[in-house]
Parts: C-alpha cells; structure tokens; sequence
C-alpha cells in the first residue's frame, strides 16, 4: 500500500513526459503543463512533511519492501521519512519555480520532457532505499542535466555539459564498485548482528506471530539454551530490554546494510579494511554533487552555462543530493569511518566556506558570484556532517532547505536580470531598484537570506551548524574559522546588491526595464513567504528533520561505542 | 586421437549439425537465386532473410550434446546458444540491408545476404569445433566471409583498404595461429582439443606447450579484436556498410567466446572455478582489463562515429574478456551472454542510426553528422538509446549488463591474487565506462545537440527505421535483465 503511494513520484514525471510528447508543439501550452504537473508531487510532499512535522519522531511515514529478485537480494524498497519528506517538498516547489520561468529558445517539447526525467530521477534517489535501484535513479538525472545545458545553455554550453558529465559519472563510478564490494563482503552464510534498541523501538513492525519486526527482518534474542528465538512485541515496553539481533544476509538494502555497520567496521577486502576503502569511495560520490572542496570544479562553469530554470534546479535540489546521499546512504554504514575522520571532513567543510565566499566576492559575473556562494553555503552542509552530532546534522539537512530557498532565489532574480539587460557584470547595472522596486526588494530579501540574517531560514541551518560543529571537539576549529564565512557572505551579498540596486542609474536604456512579470512573482513569493516562516518559526521543519538527525547520531554515537 | 577420425561421423550424429546443414545449403541456394530465371537481388535478400529465419527456428529445435566422443565438431548447449544468436544477428543484418537507402539497390546488395550468411555459418562452426583442424577450418570460413562483407563497396577506395588491411591482419593471425597449432600436435601428439586436455593432464609439457597455446589463442584475439590485434577494426568499420559493421564487430565475437570457452574447458579440464594459484585466469583478467582500458582511450579522441564505435567494441570484448578471470562458471557464461545480446542490439542500433544519418550526412565524421536530429529526429533518438545503453547508463539493457557481468567479476572474491585482478579489473572497466561515456557523448553531441552547418530538408521514409526500432525496444525491454539471465543460465546448464 505504502509503495502504491509513493509510486505518485514515479508515474506522474513518467506520464508526464508522455503526455507532453503527444502534445502540440506549443510553447505556452507546453509550460503551463509543466507547472500543472509539478503541483501534485508539491501536495503530496507537503502533506507527507506534514505528517512529519506532527508525528515528530525518526520512524518511517510510508515504507514499502517488496523483493523482486531474492536470490541476488534486489527489492524494490521506497521509504520516505522526515528528511526525505522536507527535500522532496523543496524539490516539488523548485519545479514549480523553475517550470514558471522556463523559457526554452526552440525544441521546448524536448526540453519540458527532459526536465520530467530529471525529475523522476531526483525523486526515486530521495525515495529508493535499494542501493541498485538507487544507483539506477541516481544515474538517470546524468543524461536529461547533459542535454538541458548542452542544447539551451549560453555559449559555451557544451563544454560545460561536459564537464558536469564526466564529473558526475566519474564521481558515481566507485559508488557503483563500493556497492558491490559491501554486498560480497558479508559472508554468503549470513550473519548475526546486535541492534540498537532504540532503533527497533523507533522502527518496529508486528509481525504475523506478534514478533517484533525491524526492517523487514527479525528480530531475534539469544534464550537460555542460546538459540535465537523471536522477541515478542510485547515485551518492547519492558525496563530493560535483553540484547536483541537480527539476521542479516547479502542483499543491496540501505536500510539493512545500516543495521550491518558494526559488520563493515571490522570487515576485510583484499587484506585491507573494507571501512575507509568503502567510505571514500563513496563519499567521492555525493561530494561531487554537493559539490565538496576539492571536487567543485564543475560547478560554476555549469550554472553560468545553464538557462536561468536549470541553474535554479540545479542549485535548489541536484546540490542537496549530495547531502542527502551521505546522510543516507555513507553516514549510518560507517559511523566509525565519520568519527575517525571528522577533523579532515570538517577541513573540507571549512575550505569550501571560506575559500567559496572569497572567490564569490572575486566574481564580476552575476551567475558566477551565486554558484560561487553556492559552494560556500553548501560547505555548512559538509561541516554539519562531520561535526555528526544531532545539531550538526540537523542544521546540515535544515541548510539544505534554506540554501535550495536562496539560491533558487538568487539565480530566479539573476536570470529575470539577464532576460532584460543581456548581460550579468555586477558592474554593469546601477539604481535597478529604481527602475524595478518589486525586484529590488525580492534581490534585497534573497541577499539578506543568502547573508544568514537572524529571523530568515539561512540564519537557522548557518547557527545549527556552527554551534554543532563547536560542540564536537574534533571539529571545533573548523567551526572557529566557518563563522567568518557568514561575515563574508554579508560582504559578497551586500556589495552586490549595492552596485546592481542602489546608486544613481549607470544605464539610461535600463530605465525601459519591465518590474517582475507574474509569472516571476509567482515563481519567487511562496521562497521568499517559507523562507520568512522558517526564520521565524524553524520548528515547522526542524520537528521534521529533528528526530530523524537525533536518531542517526544516536546511531552514529552506538556503533562507534561497540568498537 | 588421428586424422581419419575426423571423417567418422555417423548419420545419427550428423542430425546434431543440422542448423549448419540447412544453412549449408540454403547459402548455395541464396548464391544461386540471383541468376536464376526472374531472379535478382531482392529475390536473394528475401531468400537470405527466410534461409535466417528458418535457420534460428532450427537453432532453438536443434538437440545438443553433453557428452564428448571425440568428434570434430560437437555441438553443446553453448553452440546452440550462438547458433540462435548468429541467425538473429543475420536476420536483423539482411533486414537492416534491405531496408537501407543506400545499400539495397546496389549490384553488390544479394552477394551482401549471402556474406552474412557465410559469416553466421562460420560462427556457428567455430562453436562447435572440439578440434585445431575444425576449428581452423571454421575460422578460415568465418573470416573469408568476413572479408567480402569488408570490403564490400568494391571501387571504393576505402572500403578496398578496410578490406586489404582486414585480409592481411587475418592472414597473419591465422598463420601465428596454424604455427601454434603445430607445435602443440607435435608435443601432444593430438589435434583433439580434449585429447590435449589429457595429455597435459597426465603430467605433459605443460609448461612447454603453454607458449604455443597462447600463439592459438591469436586467433581469437584477432576475432575479438582485442589490444593488440585491434588494428584492422576502426579501418573496416569505417569502409564496410554501416549494418555490415554492426554484424561484424558482435556475432564473430559470440563466436570467438564460445570457442574459447570449449578451448579452456577441454584443455584444461580439471580446473576449478576460483582456482587459485593458476595464472591463466589471471593472464585473461588483466588482459581484458588492459584490452579495454587502451580501447576505451583510443575511442575517446577519434573524430569518426565508426571509428569510435570500432574502438569501442575493443573496450566491450576485453571487458567481457574479464568475467573469464573468474573461470567458466555457468552464471559468468550467463553473464557473458546476456552482455552479447544486449550488445547485439545496441551496436545494431547504433550502425542502423549511423546508416540512415549517413544518407544525408554523406559521412560519419562527428562535424558532418552534426545538425542531424534536423533531419532524422527519430532516428536521432534511437542513437541516443542506444549509446547511453552502451555507455551503461541507466535505465538502459547496457547498465542491466554491466551489472551482471561486474556481478560476476566481483564474485571470484575478496581475497588472494585473483580477488586482486578482479578489483583492478573491475576498477579498470569502470573508469573506462567514463572514458567510453565521453566518446559516445561526443557523437550524441554531433547528432543531437549541434547545430550543423548544412540546411538539407527532413529526411523521410521508414527503411530500415523499423529494424531500429525492434533494436531500441529490445534495449529497453532488456533493462529488466534478472529473467533473462536467469533463463540464459538455465539454458545454458541444459
């Protein structure tokens, strides 16, 4: 049932693309579908996040296995839970954003269709809790993303859909071998493994016998003869609970292999530890999307590249897959992995923040100067990961949402400019709120929202992150040094919006400039309305993605303490 | 086991050949159409297309053999398998041919079926011979076959250089491989493949005779084109009809795995899976992997559709080289099959596009074909289907492939020296598929996103645009490989 639900977020794209290919051939009719077509995965994530919100706790709202291929261990396995529910929301309202302002100069069928299977790619990463058909979907964003930027991007768009190709597919590629090296690492018998109670608390299913059941699995305690038996679900409220286990054999299951990370801190491949083989192959993987310090080259030359609807999709949800895949998939298997690493990781973080928001204050180009700030911003997100406490995770996943909010905004506002002057040197615009108030004051919002100005959404992820990261005294100085980012990113955004917004008028022909058109308003309001109400009343989120970062560094914090 | 033997097959045995009789004759059937009162080349496509058809309905009623007697040529359930995959290689290669603007109303167009033909009789031989002599013979047929589907366009000068250098290549592959083949019948005393298997066995020259066996095995990689016996690919492909490349460049190679594999099995019969300590499996892991990381690399800076695809198909047979490294399992023979027919379609798809946007673009160099999804919108789709399934990308049947096959790479296991091939193997193909991906792109790039310089009007007519089409389905309906190869593997066990 759970899985017939979710399957909304794979027919709807599906069946879009084919209802937009029969379509006429006309670009207004075209985009007004698309925007239809976003509304309901927007209602449908809203109404999850919702249930998120109220249920407050780390459990899953809808889950589904259903095995399809047994003897190789392949289900189909779709989940949506806090986290997901918060991402997949942003990702319905960035398509929505972006299908508002999408403008495609020729072959517009073949471009609303691509956008669908960008998106049908993006919402099975958030749902799949199958590593080979999460793999699979995480793959089938490559294709439509290459030709959205080869075929409507600027001009030099090819050689940046290059770029982002062979970044990307190179990064997934030792994402695809570390699963395969995890799925032959556990023994072909099976094995044993000791599960946190908590989690089979937060978790637990009953099963037909009245066992208590966690992921599908049971879950078993060692009687007085020492066989396993099943634990029955009544006993889950008792004081103390004995040791509880579950079996565990080879499959590809996210979720099952997490149960298995006291297994992958000690297991062999080759002679060596499969542990930080495995993490730093995959971790390549997601922190070339996000994208993580030193892997950001792509980045840039991509959103300057792209038409102002990609670049707003690409900075508003592809980024936060990076994010998404580490706390998924890399930061419950190899809690030990994170701990022993964190100073380095934190580094990374602290890189990109500073390094990020000095090369944005450096940029002349508009797009340029946000994709710039993007990596920046994003390095919170890195930071938040390494310091792997509740705070920093949380503040990870919640600057996530604030960035998708800004950034989008930023790139929306950016692309509006450009439509009206052909060009984005900072310096070439002066006096525009005069000219365009409504604009002004939505640049003038994103700007102060991209600074982490207290009672906006970008203050909350910043401060969580940074306090996290405080607490966690491997990462400590990484924080000290991150905090400077926020001054600099007050600095890069508020020059900027001092030599584009305020001044006398540079330019005379400027004055002929149209405000904000409706369809622009309709694409930035609902950011600039949530990001006000997440700065004023985090908690909407944070009882969402609270629980779920809560239970992960509780996960974290036990499987380093069996070591 | 002597010569005379050869010739002692008896009727009830000859009824295991039948596949390869019937093709026999219709082949000579097919030769014959052309001139025959009323006759021409379309008579003899059509012929050769139901001489194919009947001939892969014979494939799948054929019985096999699972005991070896010693004969020449002995059909098993691998040969059945090859023999299906040449007829359909055949009948979408003379539907392909048939349907093409520029092929089918050429003089040269019947003897094209009836070469196709040869070359599916070839490799149907080649399958089953348990035997040097059969299986040079059957080598020598498939490649003389070969030739004239090569060098095919005649007057043309540079299809007589893909022709030339394709005999000239053969002929010295063939040499290298007869030389070895002497020597081995003069340690061994034996030109029966499992004779040799029990000589060696017995405590033989095995060490002795290892380097004439690795001079046989020029052959094969000649057939596969592997590194370095690659040369003549990117030549032949680039001067032979499109369609022709696509049946050049993937049922040979079915063939050439199927002997191999009946090769390593009888000469090496008391190997077991996963044996360590043997540096055969070893050898052909890093020799695959070395095979397609030089093809992968190469293929990345031609500026030829074809040639890409040549290189290209370098890199698919030393990958598909490595899942031998983990020895001949049923489930890595399974692999290897589902990779073949998966590649089949693709490469099909791929050089039946290329043919049909060469009619406009007169050539398959990346700055002419660019601005073709202009003309051939379809079709441009179709290419683009089928290069991100070759690059294994998903959703696609190549992803499903490769997936199944690294499966089977990673399976050999975790530890020792052969756990350690398999990783730098795997690491190997992987990196490569970016290589491989960046070359393919390259001419989805052409096709698909370039603008182009020519203002020629849309292309029309269907062709042979319904041959693509069974090809992109296939590539889509095979994404979902687990039955497939879970038949394949049953199949295959018999």
């Amino acid at each position: 049932m759970d899985a017939i639900i979710l399957s909304v977020f794979f027919a709807v794209p599906l069946l879009g693309a084919a209802l937009l290919g029969l379509l006429p051939n006309r670009d207004s009719l075209l985009r007004k579908v698309s925007i239809v077509l976003s509304l309901p995965i927007l209602g449908v994530a809203l109404a999850l996040l919702a249930l998120a919100v109220t249920r407050q706790d780390a459990g899953f709202l809808l889950r589904e296995r259903i095995p399809l291929v047994p003897s190789l261990g392949i289900a189909w396995h779709v989940g949506i839970d806090g986290l997901s529910a918060a991402l997949l929301a942003l990702s319905g309202l960035i398509q929505f954003a972006a299908a508002m302002v999408s403008a495609p100069q020729g072959r517009s069928k073949l471009y609303h269709i691509l956008v669908q299977l960008l998106f049908l790619g993006v919402h099975g990463t958030f749902l799949l809790l199958d590593a080979v058909f999460f793999y699979v979907f995480w793959e089938v964003m490559l294709v439509p993303m290459f030709f959205l930027i080869a075929i409507w991007g600027g001009a030099e768009r090819k050689a940046a859909a290059v770029k982002f190709f062979v970044y990307t597919m190179g990064g997934s590629v030792p994402l695809l071998l570390a699963f395969f090296l995890l799925h032959f690492s556990v023994p072909s018998q099976g094995l044993m493994v000791m599960v946190r109670p908590a989690e089979v608390r937060e978790q637990m299913a009953i099963g037909s016998q009245g066992e208590v059941m966690l992921y599908d699995l049971p879950v078993l305690r060692v009687d007085a003869e020492g066989n396993p038996t099943p634990f029955a679900a009544a006993r889950m409220g008792d004081a103390s609970l004995p040791d509880l286990y579950v079996p565990l054999a080879r499959s590809f299951d996210l979720l099952h292999w997490k149960l298995l990370a006291p297994w992958w801190s000690q297991a062999t491949v080759f002679g060596m530890a499969l542990m930080p083989l495995a993490f730093w192959m995959m971790f390549v993987a997601f922190a070339v999307k996000i994208p993580a310090f030193p892997l950001h080259a792509w980045l840039p030359h991509a959103h300057v590249q792209a038409p102002t609807a990609i670049s707003v999709v690409l900075a508003g949800i592809l980024l936060k897959l990076g994010v998404y895949g580490l706390l998924r998939v890399v930061w419950p298997l190899f809690p030990g992995q994170v701990i022993d690493s964190a100073t380095l990781l934190a580094a990374l973080g602290a890189v990109a923040i500073v390094w990020g928001g000095f090369a944005a204050l450096g940029q002349s180009d508009l797009k340029r100067l946000v994709a710039y700030s993007s990596i920046s911003h994003m390095g919170f997100c890195t930071l938040g990961l390494a310091a792997a406490n509740t705070q920093g995770l949380s503040g990870a996943a919640f600057q996530c949402v604030s960035h998708g909010l800004s950034a989008s905004l930023l790139f929306l506002l950016v692309g509006a400019l450009y439509e009206r002057a052909h060009h984005r040197r900072v310096d070439g615009f002066g006096g525009i709120t005069q000219i365009m108030p409504r604009f002004g004051a939505i640049f003038l919002f994103a700007a102060m929202l991209g600074a982490g100005l207290p009672g906006l959404a970008g203050f909350v992820g910043e401060l969580s992150v940074l306090l996290g990261g405080w607490a966690n005294p491997a990462t400590q100085w990484a924080a000290f040094a991150s905090a400077s980012g926020v001054v600099l990113s007050a600095g890069y955004l508020l020059w900027t919006v001092q030599r584009v917004l305020y001044g006398p008028v540079r330019h005379e022909e400027h004055r002929s400039f149209k405000d904000l058109s409706s369809a622009e308003l309709f694409a930035t309001v609902p950011m600039v309305a949530l990001s006000l109400l997440l700065g004023l009343w985090p908690s909407v989120l944070q009882n969402a993605l609270g629980p779920v970062s809560a239970s992960l560094s509780a996960h974290l914090g036990w499987v380093v303490g069996l070591r | 086991m002597d010569l005379a033997s050869i010739s002692t097959l008896m009727p009830r045995e000859l009824s295991l050949l039948l596949p390869e009789i019937f093709l026999s004759g219709g082949l000579l059937l097919v030769m014959v159409a052309e001139f025959l009162p009323g006759g021409g080349r379309r008579t003899s496509q059509a012929m050769a297309l139901l001489v194919a058809l009947c001939t892969l309905v014979l494939s799948f009623t054929a019985s096999a053999t699972s005991v070896r007697q010693g004969y020449a040529f002995e059909p098993d359930m691998l040969t059945r398998w090859v023999r299906v995959y040449a007829s359909l290689g055949s009948i979408l290669a003379i539907a392909a041919m048939m349907g093409s603007a520029r092929w089918k109303n050429r003089a040269e167009s019947g003897e094209g079926a009836m070469l196709v033909l040869g070359v599916a009789l070839g490799a149907m031989l080649f399958a089953s011979a348990t035997n040097l002599l059969a299986l040079l013979l059957a080598l020598e047929f498939l490649s003389l076959s070969s030739y004239g589907l090569a060098g095919f366009r005649g007057k043309d000068s540079q299809a007589a250089e893909a022709g030339l250098k394709y005999v000239l290549y053969g002929g010295i592959a063939s040499a290298i491989s007869l030389f070895g083949m002497s020597h081995v019948f003069g340690m061994t005393g034996s030109l029966s493949l499992s004779e040799i298997g029990q000589t060696l066995a017995m405590g033989g020259p095995e060490k002795a005779v290892l380097v004439p066996l690795l001079l046989v095995g020029v052959a094969f990689g000649y057939k596969l084109s592997l590194v370095p016996f690659h040369f003549w690919g990117p030549d032949v492909y680039q001067g032979c009809p499109p369609v022709a490349a696509g049946f050049l460049s993937t049922v040979p190679k079915a063939a050439a795995f199927a002997g191999l594999i009946h090769a390593l099995l009888l000469v090496f019969p008391s190997w077991t899976p996963l044996a360590q300590g043997s540096s055969l499996p070893i050898f052909l892991g890093l020799y695959g992997a070395v095979s397609t990381v030089v093809g992968a690399v190469a293929a990345g800076v031609q500026k030829d559709a074809r040639r890409i695809l040549a290189f290209s198909s370098t890199a698919n047979a030393g990958t598909m080289l490595v899942v031998l490294s983990s020895w001949i399992t049923l489930e890595a023979v399974a692999a290897l099959a589902f990779f073949l027919i998966v590649y089949l379609f693709a490469n099909f798809a791929a050089f039946i596009a290329l043919d049909r946007l060469e009619t406009t673009s007169g050539s398959s160099r990346l700055d002419e074909l660019a601005g073709s999804w202009k003309r051939r919108p379809w079709t441009v789709m179709a290419l683009a289907l089928a290069l991100v399934s070759l690059a294994g990308i998903p959703p696609l049947a190549g992803f499903s492939a490769k997936w199944v096959l690294l499966r089977e790479v990673l399976r050999a296991g975790t530890d020792g020296a052969l756990g350690m091939v398999s990783l730098v193997a795997s690491i190997a193909i992987l990196v490569s598929s970016v290589s491989l991906a960046w070359a393919y792109l390259r001419i989805l790039r052409a096709t698909a996103v370039d603008e182009g310089v020519t203002s020629t009007p849309p292309a029309s007519g269907i062709g042979n645009g319904w041959v693509l089409a069974v090809c992109s389905l296939a590539l889509l309906g095979l994404a979902w490989a687990f039955p497939v190869v879970e038949f394949l593997r049953a199949t295959l066990a018999g």
